[in-house]
């Protein structure tokens, strides 16, 4: 099966990132049309993954469940040491490494391979408006910018069609490193200069926990690295519950989750397409997509899945109310993203018995709320991107107000996403926000621990409220009241030009659809299409859980309401930023996460280091420097002998002949 | 090939002799004359590697020539210079010193190396180079005569000669080309490095007559030989009785039962070889010398001592130390591990705490070459690919980053971090060549550097790795690879982004991009580093059978080796 799949699959990530060589060499040269291979290589990835996908898609329809259409294509040899005859025998001859550009093609790795080709050039698209000014004049960093992109395309669609974890680390380290270069895309400013280090450090540590955890993998499954061996918890002798911490780890440094968040809202300093494609709806869901990828052996570790949920609730829950206290727009939203992975990394967490349906709910759950906040956080970031542009990129909700009538597609479009992201009916955040929930629901009736599972729950609808709440306070604040706009502006705001609006038109109508589509009883159902993954035991749809569809809803709906009394209807609040006590400091200063970081882990370790630099200047070179200074210390002892009189070397001599008769006497 | 072997010996020395005597002539003639003779050893050793890949790929039989080191059939140079025992039936190479010359998958593509950062060295110090170019540029090719002679060396002697030489022309290139505290790094480094090869040479006298007292097959003493290859073969006959005697068991006691002098004796030969390996390469804490010579040092010599020079050291290692001394190097390899593991972490912490590029290019060089030894001392076949491929690895990334500096330096006359700022405006293509190999550095994937620190740290990471906590060291070791981004990122943040800051100009000269000459340089080299990282299969085919000799050496295997080794085997290389 799968013969023409596995002739385009190829063409997926190796386009992009052949565009992005491409647009390196000569888009200098060619300034104004140097998004081009870009969007083009896009464009060519999205139909060869909608080709693969069409051919999953049948797959998964003739297929009964029992044969999961996976295949696995292997292109060249990477790299290879040791010799496979000899693995598992023994000490030494054995730790043969062995890694291939193998593509894997399964009903996940096509749909992500699908969103990411999609959005990718649909935000894209957007760019090449964006970095234009007002009179069409390209940003200086033009063709770097679309270089980057497409690289960064490249390296996602590599990460989610890897086959084996070399592979999927290469394209994981590729996409920081983009995301890297696009932070840092307007290097003139120290601030986002910056954000790209912190952001590359931050996930770093998270990379190398990641690689750590791909070792033990290694060493406890007989040396193999591809998906197929690993993939399955009966290989491996030992070390899962190390391994999985450890990739968890890594997740959470890609995907900004308690306490490795730290660099994502500075990411904000990129440009606003960066933002939406990288640092909402792509990249940082890659900690999403591992985790599900590995869903089997999670599922066999209940401690760990008990960590992950717990740190899933606490980001969620702790970067909602911080996005309360925000006046940035784009940092509302990225706090608003890191609380979203949390719902996705709070339904990963749910999935511990590997006997029962729960991984397999849990893990569609999380895919589908991946789906529809891709979409419909990436509307949010381009609509606000649609602002910023217009307000010539001033984002501070205090000195922009009441753009409704200024910027209507933009208002429009930021108001479907923002329903979406409030779970309101029948938007897709309601759909994919209720799943989550109920799987938690379901979780904590086969616990070992049910109470967690149910205090988890309750802060995850909690959230949800605070999520309607900041959401619609952004949108309040910005579109309605009084029409305020920046001096920057100098009074003349407009509509964003067609190249900016028909990406948000196409989102607005996603954030719309997308929920309904999608869910567990429709047509396009993801879920019994993800159910064709192997290794987790499906289970057919189960029926709602009204309990929680009721509660949640409730709270979204309570929150949009809340928002408006205290923001739509200018009634006089305090508002949010100005307030005191000790939580509204708390969420105003980021609970203080980043004076933590630098007073605990940065300036110790920079004292320490500066601490080696002057021992090794003083103390190691010391000792060398003192050591040759012996020879000369020796030459001072018998210096004086060589004084230069005849009288002393006379006696000398005679003293010598002396012992040296008496020493021969007493041996004769 | 052998004519082509003794060709890049001859050539440089040649070389070095004519620009001597052309020092009163022109800068510009010496320089064209280096510039033409580095290109011209590239395009030799090329044809050496290309050859050796064909012969590699056609013959494998002939490469994988079961146990011994001995060079690849018709790459040998062998003149006998100097006897002093007679021949004796079983061993006609034995008791004579002799100039023996060959390549293996060991050294060439090191021999590759070679001629490539010594040809960025010159172009390197193409402006910079003012004061007696003449001179300059026959010490550099002295220099590189005795490194490739180091490499290209199967006999010890001749090793330990070349291996000592390159410290003279050295002494001098610091000593008169350098910085302003030039004589003291001159001084310094030549006599910490001569007190290191001293030990070695200790080390090696002792190697070679325990392993003459040794008796082989028949009771009569081996005659003392200097061949590398002789001698691997007798230490592997003496270490596998040692190790695996069992009564009784005919296939071993036909070879004789051991003295105990040669095991005995390893551990002290053991310590005094990698005394004198670890001070070159260098190791924590015998460093101390290289953070002054890399600095005061002008920039293209440093490029040539941390892009080729530091490579003698691990050279050494894996030459000598591990197929000669194999018991004492199971025992005591926990030493190294450890020492490279610290490397790691302390020289990326001292960098990070310089406020200096190319003091922070030394520490960096101490980080990464940590990763060298981690991967040999891993002692199985996956670790030490690993550490050969950093080895080449790290050559071209260092090489090109001290070339870029270099550059810097050319342009601003300075080094300090805090004198220059976003530069990524005014110099395009440097900042984006600066920022691929910082990422070829820091150990991206699909680059150049993550092959082998994959391969190191997975093959110290292999929990039936016994003796020494394998697992702790790599896990330490990883977090190298978040420290290394830490200073190749501060670099790149303080000298790129950010607003524009420079120095006053010299000349009134405003600095421009990359020039023709670095551009024909850095493209072929960032290409090589983009090849090599996604098709680095080629390379490990070709070094497979030392590193898997070396892996076995150090290893129970022996037995089975020897085994194969007393039937009559392949025939000798001569």
């Amino acid at each position: 099966m799968y013969e023409t799949a596995s002739t385009y699959l190829w063409i997926i990530p190796t386009a992009p990132f052949l565009a992005g060589l491409l647009t390196f060499i000569i888009g200098p040269k060619f300034r104004r049309y140097s998004y081009l291979p870009c969007i083009l290589s896009g464009i060519l990835s999205f139909v060869c993954a909608l080709i693969v996908f069409k051919e999953v898609h049948s797959a998964t329809k003739a297929l009964d469940i029992v044969n999961p259409p996976s295949v696995s294509v292997s292109y060249f040899e990477w790299f290879r040491t040791g010799d496979p005859n000899l693995v598992g025998d023994g000490w030494r001859k054995a730790g043969g490494l062995r890694a291939e550009f193998s593509l894997r093609l399964d009903p996940l790795s096509a749909s992500m391979a699908l969103m990411v080709s999609f959005l990718g050039t649909v935000i894209a698209f957007f760019a090449t408006g964006y970095l234009r000014d007002h009179h069409g004049k390209c940003d200086p960093g033009y063709p770097r910018f679309f270089a980057e992109v497409a690289l960064f395309l490249g390296s996602m669609l590599l990460l989610v069609l890897a086959d084996n974890l070399v592979l999927l680390y290469a394209g994981w380290e590729g996409v920081g490193l983009c995301s890297y270069l696009l932070i840092g895309f307007w290097f003139e400013k120290p601030s986002a200069a910056r954000a790209a280090r912190k952001a590359f450090l931050v996930t770093r540590l998270g990379d190398v926990a990641l690689f750590l955890g791909f070792a033990v993998l290694w060493v406890h499954c007989g040396c193999r690295l591809d998906f197929e061996s690993i993939l399955n918890p009966e290989n491996f002798t030992g070390g899962l519950g190390l391994a999985c911490l450890l990739l968890f780890l890594g997740a959470c440094g890609k995907s900004a989750q308690f306490p490795l968040h730290v660099w994502l809202p500075d990411a904000m300093e990129g440009p606003t397409p960066v933002s939406a494609l990288i640092h909402a709806a792509t990249m940082v869901t890659a900690g999403v997509y591992l985790l599900a990828r590995f869903m089997p052996l999670f599922a066999s570790v209940a401690d760990v899945q008990m960590a992950v949920t717990g740190i899933a609730a606490i980001t969620s829950l702790m970067a909602a109310w911080i996005a309360l206290f925000q006046t940035d727009l784009k940092r509302i939203l990225a706090y608003s993203t890191m609380s979203q992975l949390g719902y996705m990394f709070m339904a990963l967490g749910s999935g511990f018995d590997s006997k029962s349906g729960l991984p397999f709910l849990a893990f569609s759950a999380a895919m589908f709320h991946l789906m529809t906040h891709a979409f419909f956080k990436a509307l949010l970031f381009l609509s606000a991107g649609s602002v910023l542009h217009s307000m010539h990129h001033v984002g501070d909700l205090r000195r922009i107000g009441g753009l409704r009538k200024v910027l209507p597609i933009t208002h429009l479009a930021f108001l479907f996403g923002a329903l979406a992201l409030a779970g309101v009916p029948p938007f897709a955040g309601f759909w994919s926000k209720d799943e989550i929930l109920s799987v938690v629901h379901a979780a904590s009736g086969q616990s070992a621990f049910p109470w967690f599972y149910i205090l988890v729950w309750i802060v995850g609808i909690f959230t949800a409220f605070l999520t309607a709440l900041y959401t619609f306070r952004a949108y309040f604040l910005v579109f309605h009241g009084p029409l305020k706009l920046p001096e920057e502006v100098h009074g003349q705001a407009s509509e964003s030009p067609w190249t900016l609006t028909c990406p948000l038109i196409i989102l607005a109508v996603f954030a719309l659809f997308a929920g309904w589509l999608l869910a567990p009883d429709s047509i396009f159902s993801l879920s019994s299409f993800l159910s064709h993954v192997p290794g987790l035991p499906h289970v057919p749809p189960q029926g709602h859980d009204w309990l929680t569809v009721g509660l949640a809803t409730s709270a979204g709906l309570g929150g949009v309401a809340l928002a408006w009394f205290k923001f739509g209807k200018n009634s006089g609040v305090v508002p949010f930023e100005e307030r005191t006590g000790i939580w509204a400091e708390l969420g105003k200063n980021k609970f203080y996460f980043d004076e933590l970081f630098s007073l605990l882990i940065v300036h110790p370790l920079q004292w320490l280091f500066l601490l080696w630099k002057v021992l090794d200047h003083y103390l190691l070179d010391g000792i060398v420097d003192l050591l040759a200074h012996f020879p000369r210390l020796l030459a001072g002892v018998f210096k004086p002998m060589q004084n230069g009189l005849v009288q002393f070397y006379a006696l000398a001599m005679l003293l010598a002949l002396t012992v040296f008769l008496l020493a021969l006497s007493k041996t004769m | 090939m052998n004519s082509l072997v003794l060709a890049i010996l001859i050539i440089p020395l040649a070389a070095s002799a004519a620009c001597f005597l052309l020092r009163k002539a022109e800068g510009s003639i010496t320089r064209s004359i280096a510039l033409a003779v580095s290109l011209a050893l590239l395009a030799l050793t090329s044809k050496i590697s290309w050859d050796y890949l064909e012969l590699v790929s056609g013959h494998s039989q002939i490469v994988s020539k079961g146990n011994t080191f001995a060079p690849v059939e018709g790459s040998t140079v062998i003149k006998e210079l100097f006897r002093f025992q007679p021949a004796t039936d079983t061993r006609p190479d034995a008791g004579v010193i002799r100039f023996y010359l060959g390549i293996d998958g060991l050294n060439v593509f090191i021999l590759q190396l070679t001629t490539v950062v010594f040809l960025m060295g010159v172009i390197a110090g193409w402006k910079s180079v003012k004061h007696n170019p003449g001179a300059y540029y026959g010490l550099l090719f002295f220099l590189e005569f005795s490194t490739l002679g180091a490499f290209l060396s199967f006999d010890l002697v001749f090793f330990y000669i070349f291996f000592e030489l390159t410290i003279v022309p050295l002494f001098f290139l610091i000593g008169m080309w350098g910085g302003p505290n030039r004589q003291y790094a001159a001084k310094k480094l030549f006599m910490y490095t001569l007190a290191g090869g001293l030990m070695t040479l200790l080390g090696l006298i002792a190697l070679v007559t325990a392993l003459g007292q040794n008796p082989g097959k028949s009771n009569t003493p081996t005659p003392v030989t200097f061949s590398i290859p002789d001698l691997v073969s007798d230490s592997m006959k003496a270490s596998a009785l040692v190790n695996n005697m069992a009564p009784g068991d005919e296939g071993l006691s036909k070879l004789g039962t051991p003295s105990g002098h040669y095991a005995n004796m390893q551990k002290w030969i053991f310590l005094a070889l990698i005394l004198g390996f670890a001070i070159k390469v260098p190791a924590v804490p015998f460093h101390t010398w290289q953070p002054t010579a890399y600095f005061e040092a002008s920039t293209p010599i440093t490029l040539i001592m941390s892009g080729i020079l530091a490579k003698l050291g691990v050279y050494g290692f894996l030459r000598i130390v591990l197929p000669l001394v194999p018991m004492a190097t199971m025992d005591m390899a926990w030493l190294l591990g450890w020492l490279g593991a610290i490397g790691i972490l302390y020289g990326a912490g001292c960098a990070i705490a310089q406020d200096d590029f190319k003091k922070m290019a030394a520490y960096s060089s101490l980080s990464h070459l940590g990763f060298c030894l981690i991967g040999i001392f891993a002692l199985n076949e996956t670790g030490i690919t690993g550490g050969v491929l950093q080895m080449i690895n790290h050559g071209l990334i260092t090489g090109a980053l001290l070339f870029l500096i270099a550059g810097l330096g050319d342009r601003y006359g300075t080094t300090r971090l805090k004198d220059l700022g976003g530069l990524g405006a005014r110099l395009k293509v440097f900042a984006g060549m600066t920022m691929f190999f910082c990422m070829c550095g820091a150990g991206l994937p699909l680059l150049n550097g993550f092959v082998g620190e994959i391969m190191a740290l997975f093959g110290m990471f292999d929990s039936r790795n016994p003796g020494y906590s394998g697992t702790c060291l790599a896990a330490a070791s990883a977090f190298g690879m978040v420290l290394g981004a830490w200073y190749l990122l501060n670099f790149l943040m303080k000298v790129f982004f950010g607003p524009v800051e420079e120095p006053p100009f010299r000349n009134e000269e405003i600095p421009g991009d990359l020039s023709r000459m670095e551009k024909a340089i850095l493209f072929p080299l960032a290409a090589a580093c983009l090849y090599l990282g996604c098709f680095p299969q080629p390379v490990i085919e070709t070094i497979r059978p030392e590193v898997r000799l070396i892996s076995k050496i150090a290893n129970n295997q022996v037995v089975s080796l020897v085994k194969e080794a007393v039937a009559p085997a392949l025939p000798k290389n001569r």
